[in-house]
């Protein structure tokens, strides 16, 4: 059974993202990126984030996607 | 007559700290001691070294506690933002209030009196334990804050400040987060034990490095990646 994904886009909420997601604190954590617990969370996008650590949106999104979809 | 809250007053009630997790029965007995009170801007609820007789929850507007030091010098402890209790103190052995609350635009409160609450909390057993937990949070925020006092360079705790009132009444606008609050730098230098003028030249500095927008009585943080960089000392 898959559940279908929550397509995200470069405006979704960090904070949101991890409250729904909670296995992609390890893709966060991989990256060393410091979103996770941080109070701005809450305001920032994916966007903002990859921008903040210099990776390249799109393909941080793609990885994000992999990480969320639940093993068939 | 207990004067009555409305089916979205009552839902927000329940979400607070202080009443979660009580049944719509408590909820009721709860509503039924409230009374509320109006400030406008600048006006006070109460003054430091008033009897403690009350409690409030803030309804909506933004309020400041501050106290002010036997040399006269105020110091702005905190400011809350609706939906927060304040002067919980009056529950505890104080006799009068240690702060003073100041309306900072108009604001509407819930105020329950002291005796009222104390006897809420016989009925229900479930409000001490909140209680508990309110009190040990604002105790954390506290001992955060004295921390940085006694140990951090000024920049990391006017940082951490900022975070701190963005993450408690911050509103994203198209510049970024807004503290949506009228924030003077006097205020700033106060939470973080400065001055005036260290204030000044720390923000002017941030806006030169795009960080924040400092206009008066108004922060906006465009970057707030790069203030969690300085509060935290990031890489």
């Amino acid at each position: 059974m898959s559940k279908t994904l929550e397509s995200l886009t470069a405006d979704t909420s960090i904070a949101k993202l991890l409250d729904k997601y909670p296995q992609l604190i390890q893709v966060f954590m991989q990256y060393h990126m410091s979103c996770i617990g941080c109070s701005m969370a809450h305001f920032d996008t994916l966007k903002e984030a990859a921008e903040n650590y210099g990776l390249p949106l799109d393909e941080f999104i793609s990885i994000l996607e992999r990480a969320a979809r639940p093993a068939d | 007559m207990p004067e009555i809250l409305t089916q979205f007053e009552m839902e927000k009630l329940a979400g607070t700290p202080i009443f979660k997790g009580l049944s719509a029965a408590e909820l009721l007995t709860v509503a039924g001691k409230v009374r509320l009170r109006k400030a406008a801007a600048d006006e006070f609820f109460f003054y430091q070294g008033a009897p403690a007789q009350e409690i409030f929850i803030l309804r909506s507007g933004r309020v400041k506690i501050s106290q002010v030091n036997p040399d006269g010098q105020q110091v702005l402890m905190r400011i809350v933002g609706p939906w927060s209790l304040f002067a919980v103190i009056a529950l505890m052995d104080a006799e009068e209030y240690p702060a003073s609350a100041q309306a900072a635009e108009t604001s509407e409160t819930l105020v329950w009196s002291k005796n009222d609450v104390l006897e809420l909390v016989e009925q229900v057993p479930h409000l001490s334990l909140n209680l508990m937990q309110l009190m040990g949070s604002h105790l954390k925020e506290f001992q955060d804050r004295f921390r940085e006092l006694a140990t951090e360079r000024v920049e990391r705790r006017l940082a951490r400040s900022l975070l701190r009132l963005a993450s408690q009444t911050g509103r994203k606008t198209a510049q970024g987060v807004l503290i949506d609050f009228p924030l003077s730098r006097q205020d700033l230098a106060e939470m973080t034990g400065t001055t005036l003028y260290t204030v000044s030249r720390i923000l002017s500095q941030w806006e030169t490095q795009e960080i924040v927008i400092s206009g008066r009585e108004r922060v906006v943080i465009r970057n707030p990646h790069g203030l969690v960089r300085i509060a935290d000392d990031l890489p």
